[in-house]
């Protein structure tokens, strides 16, 4: 298989590197409009202009979905930043050139990207368990719903990897300007 | 980095131009300005040989231990 050009699976990852980073500012910019729309209903029914809202849009900002907007507008920040570190690597190997120095520390933002957005899903956990305290577990299907944590053991070897890979990277970057100029 | 070639007064005292020197030592000129500049982090024996060759010295008449020279961190 070709490294680099058409049909290659660097051409076939780029494309899906560039699609994943279009949807998620896509998804990025609805879920922002949504908190946007939840920020002014609530000074509406603060200020209490009106008749109150229609009962579907009320309904639909009431949905547990809505509540975790926030949180899901951090985790695709974060999702965001990881996948244009990875385009912009990704960029240094169509030009023929990925052992430079910036890729060292590009690998090491995705390690820290990595990092923060399982500490992210940690805090996300800790604040829906400290709701359900305040305001009681929810009920579904006569069972009470309990929130799940997970350590996720692989993000931080992903985490340990994306790290060793960075001062690998800076090695080589080191060596190859070396040989460079060795004259 | 403390170690600075000489390469600028050696052709000044043979009264040779870098375009003779380079098309005796058979180097590039863009190397050959690397390592008259200063920027060059490593001579291979071979180069160090053909200069001393056609300039007739030493390789220590050709590189200089300069303690006040700035370290070289690896970083450029």
């Amino acid at each position: 298989m070709r490294t680099l050009g058409p049909g290659s699976l660097a051409s076939i990852l780029k494309l899906l590197l560039d699609a994943a980073f279009y949807i998620l500012w896509a998804f990025l910019g609805l879920a922002s409009l949504i908190i946007v729309l939840i920020v002014f209903t609530g000074l509406y029914r603060i200020a209490g202009f009106g008749d109150g809202l229609p009962d579907s849009l009320s309904q639909f900002l009431a949905m547990d979905v809505v509540l975790a907007l926030p949180m899901a507008v951090v985790a695709i920040a974060a999702l965001i930043f990881i996948i244009d570190r990875l385009r912009r690597i990704f960029k240094t190997l169509i030009g023929g050139d990925p052992f430079v120095p910036e890729n060292a520390n590009n690998l090491r933002a995705i390690a820290i990207g990595i990092g923060v957005y399982q500490v992210l899903q940690y805090a996300s956990h800790g604040v829906i368990s400290l709701v359900f305290t305040l305001s009681g577990q929810p009920v579904e299907g006569g069972g009470r719903v309990v929130p799940e944590f997970s350590l996720n053991l692989g993000a931080w070897f992903a985490v340990l990897a994306f790290f060793v890979l960075a001062e690998i990277f800076r090695e080589g970057a080191r060596l190859r300007d070396e040989q460079k100029y060795t004259i | 980095m403390p170690i600075r070639v000489t390469l600028d007064r050696m052709l000044l005292e043979r009264r040779m131009s870098l375009t003779e020197l380079c098309d005796r030592v058979g180097i590039t000129m863009a190397n050959l300005s690397i390592l008259k500049t200063g920027k060059a982090k490593a001579v291979r024996f071979s180069t160090l040989e053909a200069l001393c060759r056609e300039l007739n010295c030493q390789p220590a008449d050709l590189l200089f231990f300069d303690e006040e020279g700035e370290e070289d961190d690896g970083s450029d």
